[in-house]
């Protein structure tokens, strides 16, 4: 891409009351692009949208807008849009002041305004709210309601904390694809907080993967599921299980001394994690022994707990079969770690 | 720009300090003042001498005593007769709540003077003119504001759930309001005993009406200082009227600006 | 809420009872009273009272009204009252406002003192207040005194001036409207005041179009505490104000007691409580307001 990258970050670090919360952070976002920060509560993520958006000052590092270094700038003179957790919608105004708000700072006239925020609106799906306050209207509207906002102003980067967090589990779905959509059409380069990998996993062109104020990993969806870099992606990132395991030239020999072929997999003390649908499940004596302790029907799919080798695993199995008693598992694939967490090797 | 924006933020607000304490930093310091002539900083000389004057006189101390027997018992009696009323309009609905909870404050409104000279008449017919009784009463009716609205807040943004949860435990109505409802309460409650005291203690004008002559507390023996007695007495005397104030505040302090005042102003 | 009416009615009735007895009675009978009135809780006063008013024909007048508002000196006072009232509250708003947003936007030794010393006057005893600030502004006061020592020949004696009085008020009014403006600027959330940032507003625009529609129920309750309190005060004018052409309060008192005209007091008193009611009319719209946005938002 011969664009000058959308945002980048140059060794960001944020202390805060004697924690460091944000670690000499590195990360660029191409043009267009929307990334998600995702992590657990606490890991920096949030600390580092808000230093994006202008609303907190990194103790060190620059933040760049399209090549231009904007770390100096306060949160009004920077070309960054925010999406606040729980929609900050001034509760006196009405959607369309709302949406207006900004275009009136920026001293436009009153058509433009108009004609601009009707533009927002519509591309969001809320005209027919214009007139009502935020109290009036349901939660994902006030959502789409607050994205409209940003939009309006035509950010160059759309910060987005935790959009869906109050919104209930189906509606969650519907506005996540909807705020992929508006973001397609747009072209605006977007940084998306989330702790729910699902969410990450749907939505983000590439995800990095925070942790202590760290980037653990980023890269695309793909890679970030099916090669974690690191122990901590690999636990984090959808369900995984892992297995203690002593490996040399013979194979790898799990806790109670059953020796297992797992091609790759470097020597010693290892980790080896397998997602539940890499674990099939086999006839007995086909395979690696393992009992049924417990069968979840989940509607479609089966999550299947399996004892193999002094430990449990899960294994997700088609709903149609009825796993029981003795039976035997196939490792599609694995990755392995050392006891650490140190890097990984597929 | 930005500096200079600074420092007028900074002079105004070391201003206002001055505009704030000034005043009570200046009678702190008269209260020990011995000679001090006008455009000095500071008095020229030293003394304990006034202090003397107010200790040794009786007539301060019976003040003293009846000022800490009324505000007490007018704070107690104000929390028997109004906690259980806070409580019913934060919890129950009945005819008139918004009525009468908006006429405990609008009666607030008629201004005091007018108010005793009206209650002095009443006072007559009952008798009550010249006694202890009619101080206490006098005392009370300032308080009754306090005493309601801030509590029946206090109550009010308990969540109805928690009480819930205590009677679902096995809890009956009067456990639940001493073990769950009481202690949440509490720092609103406090700030209304805080702020009742005061009033109680700080009401001159209907005690001095009605206590004239034979029940004179402190505030209404410092009406008859000022003017009566060297300044540097009026001084002494208002240190030591200050001085439970002051213990209160410090204790309250966070209470208060934490907003239990300003949640129990707020109509509902 | 629960519908207890016999429950309900009974819990509130202390209090309610204590206030109808001492406050609303005397109320009413001193409405009736300045109406000419005499009989009933009037008696007792009605006889001893002199230049009283009362009706020759029907059963009130409005003799007491006319002959108090005919005064010069009582008009003279009522201007005074209602301008030192409205002076002194816009003050009082203005640096309430000041002293809450230097305490929420500027973490600092400083605004952590300003605040904290702010509510103290609300502690000290009116009557100390007062002498306080009448030792403060006199000529020998400290004003005058640091005045002088800076360099300011003609700092102001405000003692005994209606000056004064105003700034004596805007002292004690201070800690409540800092209170409630404080609370009130305390419930916007952050995010709100960071949205505005964030589409480009600067510190006055986030000011006058996020922060004060947000705040506008506290500050009309403050602003009608300090009124009412201003416009009933009478601890501070008597002591701190002038000898004449001074506010309300103390014309009461000197009717009342020097001239022995009980009625005339009581007219100034009901005209006094007209005004706190007019005040009182914004407090309850404010409210009703509040609490209909409540229900909105919940």
């Amino acid at each position: 891409m011969t664009d000058a990258p959308g945002l980048s970050l140059r060794g960001i670090t944020k202390t805060l009351g004697g924690r460091k919360i944000v670690d000499n952070l590195d990360l660029d976002v191409n043009a267009g692009e929307l990334i998600c920060l995702l992590g657990p509560s606490g890991c920096g993520k949030s600390t580092t949208l808000r230093m994006i958006g202008g609303f907190m000052n990194p103790d060190a590092g620059t933040i760049a807008v399209r090549d231009r270094d904007v770390t100096a700038l306060s949160p009004e003179r920077r070309p960054t849009g925010m999406v606040f957790q729980n929609y900050a919608l001034w509760p006196h105004m009405t959607v369309f002041q709302n949406v207006a708000f900004g275009l009136q700072v920026r001293g436009l006239s009153k058509a433009e305004i108009r004609e601009k925020v009707e533009t927002a609106v519509e591309l969001v799906g809320l005209s027919h709210h214009l007139r009502s306050r935020p109290g009036q209207i349901s939660g994902g509207e006030q959502q789409r309601a607050a994205l409209a906002r940003s939009i309006v102003l035509e950010p160059d980067v759309l910060l987005l904390d935790e959009p869906l967090s109050n919104l209930d589990a189906k509606l969650r779905v519907r506005v996540r694809d909807e705020i992929r959509e508006i973001q397609r059409r747009s072209g605006i380069t977007t940084v998306f907080v989330t702790h729910d990998q699902e969410e990450a996993l749907a939505i983000a062109d590439r995800i990095a993967v925070m942790n202590a104020g760290r980037i653990e990993q980023y890269d695309a969806p793909d890679p970030v599921y099916r090669q974690p870099a690191t122990r901590f992606v690999a636990n984090f990132v959808g369900t995984m299980n892992f297995l203690d395991a002593q490996v040399t030239s013979a194979g790898c020999a799990l806790r109670d001394g059953t020796v297992i072929q797992v091609p790759g997999v470097r020597q010693g003390t290892r980790v080896l994690a397998i997602r539940p649908e890499d674990v099939r499940l086999v006839e007995h004596g086909q395979g690696i022994p393992a009992r049924v302790v417990r069968d979840v029907p989940l509607g479609h799919y089966r999550d299947v707990t399996v004892s193999v080798g002094g430990q449990e695993l899960h294994a997700f199995t088609p709903s149609t079969a009825r796993p029981a008693g003795e039976v035997a598992v196939v490792f599609e694939r694995a990755v392995d770690f050392a006891p650490d967490g140190e890097t990984a090797h597929v | 720009m930005s500096l200079v924006w600074k420092t007028t933020r900074t002079l105004a607000a070391l201003l206002l300090l001055f505009f704030v304490v000034g005043p009570l930093l200046w009678l702190g310091v008269l209260a020990f003042a011995g000679d001090w002539r006008s455009p000095d900083l500071l008095p020229s000389t030293w003394t304990l001498q006034w202090w003397d004057t107010v200790f040794s006189d009786s007539r301060f101390l019976d003040s003293v005593v009846l000022s800490f027997t009324t505000a007490p018992l007018v704070t107690f009696i104000s929390m028997a007769i109004c906690l259980p009323a806070a409580y019913a309009f934060a919890r129950f609905d009945f005819p008139g709540r918004q009525f009468f909870l908006i006429g405990i404050f609008a009666t607030n409104a008629f201004p005091r003077f007018g108010l005793f000279i009206a209650m002095a008449s009443l006072f007559y017919t009952l008798d009550l003119m010249n006694s202890f009784a009619g101080v206490i009463i006098v005392q009370l009716v300032g308080t009754i504001v306090f005493m309601t609205w801030i509590p029946a807040a206090a109550f009010a943004a308990i969540p109805r759930s928690v009480e819930e949860a205590a009677r679902d435990a096995g809890a009956g109505a009067l456990r639940v309001f001493f073990r769950i409802t009481l202690p949440m309460a509490a720092p609103g409650i406090i700030v209304a005993v805080i702020l009742s005291f005061l009033a109680a203690f700080d009401e001159a004008q209907g005690t001095f009406l009605v206590g004239n002559p034979d029940y004179v507390t402190m505030p209404t023996q410092m009406y008859q200082l000022i003017g009566h007695y060297p300044r540097q007495v009026s001084a002494v005397f208002s240190v030591l009227l200050s001085i439970p104030s002051v213990v209160l505040l410090l204790l309250v302090r966070k209470r208060v600006t934490g907003g239990a005042v300003a949640e129990g102003f707020q109509l509902r | 809420m629960r519908r207890r009416p016999v429950t309900g009615l009974l819990a509130i009735a202390p209090p309610v009872i204590v206030i109808a007895l001492f406050v609303g009675l005397p109320m009413v009978s001193a409405m009736l009273y300045t109406l000419g009135d005499t009989g009933g809780l009037n008696s007792t006063i009605g006889s001893i009272a002199q230049h009283q008013h009362t009706p020759e024909r029907g059963w009130l007048t409005l003799d007491a009204y006319r002959e108090v508002f005919a005064d010069e000196s009582f008009r003279a006072s009522l201007v005074a009252t209602i301008v030192v009232t409205l002076v002194a509250t816009v003050l009082v708003t203005i640096l309430g406002w000041g002293i809450a947003l230097y305490g929420r936007f500027h973490d600092g030794p400083l605004s952590r003192l300003l605040t904290g010393v702010s509510i103290v006057p609300m502690f000290i005893p009116a009557v100390i207040g007062a002498y306080s600030m009448l030792t403060f502004y006199a000529p020998n006061g400290m004003l005058r005194t640091i005045g002088l020592a800076l360099g300011w020949d003609s700092a102001p004696t405000l003692s005994y001036t209606l000056t004064g009085v105003t700034l004596g008020s805007v002292w004690s009014n201070l800690p409540l409207t800092v209170l409630l403006i404080s609370s009130g600027l305390g419930g916007v959330p952050q995010t709100l005041i960071d949205a505005s940032r964030d589409a480009g507003a600067g510190p006055v625009r986030r000011f006058r179009k996020v922060i004060l529609p947000l705040t506008t129920v506290p500050t009309i309750i403050a602003a009608t505490f300090s009124a009412i309190g201003i416009l009933g005060s009478f601890t501070l004018p008597y002591v701190l104000g002038p000898t004449a052409r001074n506010i309300l309060g103390p014309l009461m008192d000197d009717t009342y007691s020097a001239f022995n005209m009980p009625q005339q007091a009581q007219v100034m008193a009901v005209v006094v409580f007209g005004l706190a009611l007019v005040a009182s009319i914004a407090y309850v719209w404010a409210n009703y307001r509040s609490a209909r946005r409540s229900e909105v938002l919940r």
